[in-house]
């Protein structure tokens, strides 16, 4: 008898309790899954579990960014089409309905409202953060020049920024583009108003990333821009280096990424006939700026790296460690807002796809249903807890 | 004096059910717990591992000294690992517990990356059932989490 209650208690004893599991144990496995629907499962087993849900304390390994599709008629959901899982989820969010949205690598949307309000929104964890409306940008355009409030923000990017060398802190500053003349400004959560970036060469900004610690702007004609939002002399932006120029070639639209540890301008080349009704986009070309000798070089190889561009933060990712993600590509959705008459006329070219460098070729992107309307197109967003 | 594998000196483990390991030292110091009270000079007689059973603790030490073998390849350690993982849930529970007592990095990597993968592509319920986890949340919590993130579930 004595025996036999001893061997109980030591089974018991040695009975496996993943509910005790100490937390930082729980945060290392959570950060082995990669995609936040794994995450959301895990984080709804118990409540211990849970407690890396609440504390927001999740930063996994590159995943592929999920497809955000097109706003539909009378249904407040949005699609989401997660492409390494081929799902496509069904996400119910009110919030953005009606609204213009741009996706960022951080697991946030900048979003724009008819009401003028700019907000913040994580379409996973349902967070909204107030930016300063549409009426508190610098050099408001002047009567008759007016722009509809869904085109008022060009782009707007979301950079996140390590605050101090411990690297406990992030930043979120957000860097919008808006007006006739594509003028740049920033704010971040907790401004009343945006603050103008000024900048000697009146070039007229296309798009802005975050590269080894620092700002950079691309504008028109190819030039690079360092934009200084902090300091004495702040917020300012200096032209560094020699624009690319004429030999841009005809393009459609220009945008800046990181990309191992290089800056790249990506330059996309559409193929628009006016009278036809027609446009497709048909052609990239890939330049990295040489910081040694201020000019832009062409490059014709990514490696295992795949671009993201669109009305997004343009972003790039190493594809070795993400399924079903092609190297070497260009993963591109529509931008091009002026013509999208010719989505509710034509119902043709939804202007996405994958552009291959090596063959220069492009492959559909994704052939299910999806409705694109106005302002409202299929962006990139990485899903993540921000 | 040399510091070969063959003339280190050994170490008297004894785990929480009063058995005795003797494992070499240049093993038993992949466990940073150890090593540091090899360091201090606190490591003499047998070391005591309240919270370690024999069992866990022989399954750590075949771990360590796979490790500790300058010979094996990378390639061949992977292998090695892959089926060193090959454990039911109550094991792997026992030894992610001892890998993070006796702080040895590797095994503890191992480890949770078996467990993630046991989770991925499952749902709650799953997880719960491999882990033999109860379901502690109130029905009000659960509405919740549904409500949150009920896409992420269907």
């Amino acid at each position: 008898m004595i025996f036999l209650a001893r061997s109980l208690s030591n089974r018991r004893c040695s009975m496996a309790d993943w509910t005790q599991l100490p937390y930082d144990l729980i945060t290392t496995i959570a950060n082995y899954l990669t995609s936040v629907e794994d995450f959301l499962a895990f984080s709804s087993v118990c409540r211990s579990w849970r407690s890396v849900y609440s504390n927001k304390n999740w930063t996994p390994g590159p995943q592929f960014p999920w497809l955000m599709l097109s706003e539909k008629r009378n249904d407040e959901t949005r699609g989401f089409f997660s492409f390494d899982q081929s799902k496509l989820y069904e996400l119910a969010l009110p919030e953005i309905r009606g609204r213009r949205c741009w996706g960022s690598s951080h697991g946030w949307l900048v979003t724009a409202g008819f009401d003028l309000e700019i907000e913040l929104f994580n379409p996973v964890t349902r967070v909204r953060i107030a930016l300063p409306p549409q009426f508190e940008f610098p050099k408001q355009p002047k009567m008759g020049m007016v722009l509809d409030w869904s085109r008022f923000v060009y782009k707007a990017i979301v950079i996140k920024r390590l605050l101090d060398s411990r690297k406990i802190d992030d930043e979120y500053v957000v860097m919008a583009i808006y007006g006739l003349e594509r003028r740049l400004a920033f704010a971040r959560p907790g401004y009343n108003s945006w603050v103008a970036v000024k900048n000697s060469s009146c070039a007229s900004f296309r798009d802005v990333a975050y590269f080894e610690g620092c700002i950079f702007a691309l504008c028109e004609m190819g030039s690079l821009l360092l934009c200084e939002i902090d300091g004495p002399d702040a917020p300012r932006a200096v032209q560094i280096g020699s624009p690319l120029g004429y030999d841009l070639g005809r393009w459609d639209q220009l945008y800046l990424v990181e990309s191992s540890g290089d800056l790249l301008m990506v330059i996309r080349h559409d193929y628009d006939i006016w009278t036809e009704y027609y446009y497709e986009t048909v052609d990239f070309t890939v330049y990295k700026f040489n910081f040694d000798t201020g000019n832009w070089t062409e490059v014709k190889d990514l490696g295992d790296r795949a671009l993201f561009v669109g009305h997004c933060c343009s972003m790039s990712l190493s594809t070795s460690n993400i399924v079903n993600c092609q190297p070497n590509s260009i993963y591109f959705t529509v931008d091009k807002l002026k013509r999208w008459w010719i989505y509710e006329v034509k119902q043709t070219g939804r202007d996405m796809g994958i552009y291959n460098m090596a063959d220069k070729s492009i492959k559909n992107l994704y052939s299910g249903v999806d409705s694109p309307s106005y302002y409202s197109c299929p962006i990139w967003v990485m899903p993540a807890l921000s | 004096m040399s510091l070969s594998p063959s003339t280190s000196k050994m170490l008297s483990l004894k785990s929480s059910d009063g058995k005795v390991l003797e494992v070499e030292e240049h093993v038993a110091v992949l466990c940073e717990t150890i090593k540091s009270l090899v360091e201090d000079g606190c490591a003499d007689s047998p070391i005591p591992l309240a919270n370690v059973d024999g069992a866990t603790l022989g399954n750590v030490m075949e771990w360590c000294k796979k490790h500790a073998d300058q010979k094996a390849s990378a390639d061949d350690l992977e292998d090695w690992d892959a089926e060193f993982v090959e454990r039911d849930q109550g094991e792997l529970y026992h030894l992610i517990m001892a890998a993070n007592y006796l702080n040895i990095k590797g095994l503890l990597d191992l480890i949770c990356q078996k467990v993630a993968d046991m989770i991925k592509g499952k749902h709650p319920e799953k997880i719960r059932e491999i882990f033999n986890i109860e379901n502690d949340f109130t029905p009000e919590q659960q509405e919740q989490i549904r409500k949150d993130n009920s896409w992420a579930f269907e």
